[in-house]
C-alpha cells in the first residue's frame, strides 16, 4: 500500500483524478511478440562466447557433414604409412611421413569444407552459432579424429619397431598442419578444393624433389619439423580469426541451384 | 532478473507477464499518450535490461526497471527537442488528432486524453514522479530510488506538480 498522500502537500483533487485515469495494457499478441524479440537478443547474445560444452555440441552436430569416406580414407592412408614404415624402409620413413600428412590435409579440407552433398550450408550460416563457431568445430572433428589415428598406429608401430616415438609423430604431423594451415589460408582467394590440390601437388613435387636430390631420407629434423608444425597451426587460427566465414560462404551450395564451381 | 542475467531465457516471460502493462502505461503517460512510441520504449527498456551487466541481486528490481524506462523517456524527450518539435507540442498534436487514433480509443474518455496532454506539459521530473505514484503506485521511497532523488525532492515534486498540473488543466479546458 503506497504511503498516504496527506503526507505531502499535494492537490487532492488532482491526485484523486489521475488515479481514476486509465491507462492502456497490452494485447497478447503484442506481450507474445515481445518475449520473441527478447528471446532473440538472449540467443544472440550467448552465441557471443560459446563456452566449451557449447563448442563441443557445434562439433558432434558437425559429424554428419564428413562423408564416411573421409573416415575411411584417413584411415586407411595412415595405415598404409604406418604400415610402409612397418615394414622397414627405414631410410624412407620421413618420406613417407611427408607424404601422408598433406594426403590427409587434401581429404580432410574437402570433406569439412567443401561438403557439396551436406545440403546444410544455409542453414547453418543463417544459425545462430556462427561461421567461425562452424569451422572451429569442423576444424576439430578433422584434425582430432586423424591426429588421434595417426597417434594410435604410430603408437602401435613404436611399441613394435621401437625407435623415437615424438620424432615419428613430429614427422608426420608437420605436413598435416602445415598442408591444412596453407590449403586454409589459400582458400581466402580460391574453392577450397582447389587451394587442396594446389597445396599438394606443389608439397608433393617439394618432396619429390627433396627425394631426388637427396635420397629417400629427406628429413629436416624434429626442431624444423615442430617449427614447421607451428607455422601450420598458427596460419589455421589465423584463417579461422579472419577469413573463415568468407571461405563457409563460398562452399558449393546444393539446394536446387547450379554450384559455381566444378564439383569434385 | 538474476534468471535473465544469467541467460535463462525461460525468466523473460514472467518478467513480461508481470511489467509489460505497467511499463505500457507508465511510457504512455511519459510521452503524452503516443501509444507507438510507448510500446517502442517498453521493448527498449527490456533490451536494456537484457543488455545491462550492473544489475545486482540486492537491488529492488521495480525502481530499477522504472529508472530505466524514465531515463529512455527523457532521452527521446530530449533529442526530439534538438530535432525541432517540442515534445509536449508534438504529443498533444497526437493526442488532439481529431479523427479517433488507437490511444483516442484506448482512453476512456477526452477527461483522460486532456490529462494525458497537461501531463506532457509538465517538465520530466515532475511528469515522471506523479506517473510513478498515482499511475503506477509507488511509495515515496521507491519514486526516491527509481529517480535517484532525495526523499524530501520527490515530496516536492509531487506538491508542485500536482498544483502545476491543476493550473494547466484549467488552461486546457479554457482552450
Amino acid at each position: 500500500m503506497a504511503d498516504h498522500d496527506s503526507t505531502s502537500d499535494i492537490d487532492v483533487g488532482v491526485a484523486r483524478m489521475l488515479r481514476s485515469i486509465e491507462l492502456p495494457s497490452p494485447t497478447a499478441a503484442q506481450s507474445a511478440a515481445l518475449v520473441a524479440t527478447l528471446e532473440r537478443e538472449l540467443a544472440r547474445r550467448q552465441v557471443r562466447r560459446p563456452t566449451v560444452l557449447v563448442q563441443l555440441a557445434v562439433a558432434r552436430a558437425q559429424l554428419v557433414i564428413f562423408p564416411l569416406g573421409f573416415w575411411f580414407v584417413s584411415t586407411l592412408v595412415l595405415a598404409v604409412g604406418v604400415g610402409l614404415i612397418a615394414l622397414g624402409l627405414d631410410p624412407s620413413r620421413s618420406l613417407i611421413a611427408y607424404l601422408i600428412g598433406p594426403v590427409l590435409a587434401y581429404v580432410g579440407m574437402e570433406s569439412a569444407f567443401s561438403a557439396s552433398g551436406a545440403r546444410v550450408l544455409d542453414l547453418e550460416l543463417a544459425t545462430p552459432i556462427g561461421p567461425r563457431q562452424l569451422a572451429l568445430a569442423r576444424l576439430v572433428v578433422m584434425l582430432g579424429y586423424q591426429i588421434a589415428v595417426g597417434a594410435a598406429l604410430t603408437l602401435s608401430l613404436w611399441l613394435v619397431d621401437g625407435g623415437a616415438l615424438f620424432s615419428l609423430l613430429a614427422t608426420w604431423l608437420m605436413p598435416l598442419f602445415l598442408a591444412s594451415g596453407l590449403t586454409l589460408i589459400l582458400s581466402a582467394r580460391l574453392p577450397i578444393h582447389r587451394a587442396a590440390t594446389v597445396v599438394y601437388a606443389i608439397w608433393t613435387l617439394v618432396v619429390l624433389a627433396g627425394w631426388r636430390l637427396h635420397g629417400p631420407d629427406i628429413s629436416v629434423g624434429v626442431p624444423l619439423e615442430l617449427a614447421l608444425a607451428a607455422a601450420g597451426l598458427i596460419l589455421i587460427v589465423t584463417w579461422l580469426a579472419l577469413f573463415a566465414p568468407a571461405t563457409l560462404r563460398n562452399a558449393p551450395r546444393t539446394f536446387g541451384a547450379a554450384s559455381p564451381y566444378p564439383q569434385s | 532478473m538474476e534468471a535473465v542475467t544469467r541467460g535463462e531465457w525461460a525468466a523473460i516471460q514472467p518478467l513480461v507477464e508481470r511489467y509489460h502493462a505497467p511499463l505500457l502505461g507508465f511510457l504512455f503517460s511519459m510521452v503524452g499518450g503516443d501509444r507507438g512510441l510507448a510500446e517502442d520504449l517498453v521493448q527498449e527498456t527490456y533490451l536494456r535490461l537484457i543488455r545491462q551487466r550492473t544489475y545486482r541481486s540486492n537491488r529492488t528490481f521495480k525502481p530499477w526497471l522504472y529508472a530505466v524506462a524514465a531515463n529512455l523517456a527523457r532521452d527521446h524527450h530530449r533529442s526530439s527537442r534538438t530535432h525541432g518539435a517540442g515534445a509536449g507540442e508534438s504529443a498533444l498534436q497526437d493526442v488532439v488528432d481529431p479523427g479517433p487514433g488507437p490511444e483516442a480509443r484506448a482512453l476512456e474518455s477526452d477527461r483522460s486524453r486532456i490529462v494525458i496532454s497537461a501531463l506532457a506539459r509538465l517538465p520530466h521530473e515532475y511528469r515522471a514522479t506523479l506517473a510513478l505514484r498515482f499511475f503506477q503506485d509507488l511509495s515515496l521511497a521507491e519514486i526516491a530510488v527509481a529517480l535517484d532523488v532525495p526523499l524530501g525532492t520527490v515530496k516536492s515534486r509531487l506538491s508542485v506538480g500536482t498544483h502545476r498540473l491543476r493550473e494547466l488543466l484549467a488552461l486546457e479546458r479554457e482552450v
